[in-house]
């Protein structure tokens, strides 16, 4: 089962892909995770932990930025993107976190 | 990186990593190099980024931990902490028997004396099994 901040990860780059845009990296990640105002940041520790799991686990795939994408002067960044298995993987996470709250239901019946 | 806060995160950064392994290491240190760069473009506030490293940094130090023991259980199959270790033998010695009295710095003394050529021995034979 996921945590809710890794769902909430892969509901963002899922969206991405939707919208055509698939990649993002870290800072762009805890930007959204925050809300639009992105004034606060996720911990560091926590996102970048997080994301190299989901990698880990094959629910990501992630490159760092080439040389001709990157501005001049700017660190480059690793780029992630959601892979063919986040979504499923999702899914079942939600199946399974619906699971215990429907059996103290099926119990009284 | 101009903000303090941001130099800060860095070398706290640079500090935990250090015991991970290079390709684990060096990825680490990018994206929080990258990261710290974007939050100063963005203009947030110097108190915004020293929150998220701050926050972060139980997560960090699981990371290292979680990176740098196996790297240090198989160091153990080399020379090199044997070597570093026994210099601490000794020095042990003189700090307890100056300490104390009796038996206590009796057996101090005794480690002290036996303990540092005990690992250099140590080093010495697993030097020679990975030569061999």
């Amino acid at each position: 089962m996921l945590l809710p901040l890794e769902e909430s990860i892969l509901e963002i780059g899922m969206r991405r892909v939707r919208d055509g845009d698939p990649e993002f990296y870290g800072f762009a990640m805890a930007t959204e995770l925050e809300g639009d105002d992105g004034r606060r940041l996720t911990a560091h520790g926590t996102l970048y932990k997080i994301l190299e799991r989901l990698e880990r686990d094959g629910l990501l795939v992630s490159r760092w930025e080439e040389p001709d994408e990157m501005v001049e002067s700017r660190p480059r960044r690793r780029l992630y993107r959601v892979s063919d298995q986040a979504e499923g993987a999702l899914r079942r996470s939600r199946q399974l976190q619906a699971g215990p709250r429907l059996q103290p239901k099926l119990a009284a019946q | 990186m101009s903000y303090r806060a941001s130099r800060l995160a860095w070398l706290w950064c640079v500090a935990y990593t250090s015991v991970a392994p290079r390709e684990r290491r060096e990825r680490r240190r990018g994206e929080i190099r990258s990261h710290l760069w974007e939050s100063e473009q963005e203009r947030l506030s110097p108190l915004a980024v020293a929150w998220a490293a701050v926050r972060g940094s139980g997560s960090d130090l699981l990371w290292a931990v979680a990176c740098g023991v196996p790297q240090l259980v198989r160091s153990f199959g080399t020379p090199s902490p044997y070597v570093v270790l026994a210099p601490a033998f000794p020095v042990q010695g003189w700090i307890v028997s100056s300490l104390t009295v009796g038996s206590t710095a009796h057996f101090a003394e005794s480690l002290g004396a036996v303990g540092g050529g005990a690992l250099l021995a140590v080093a010495g034979l697993i030097w020679l099994a990975r030569r061999s």
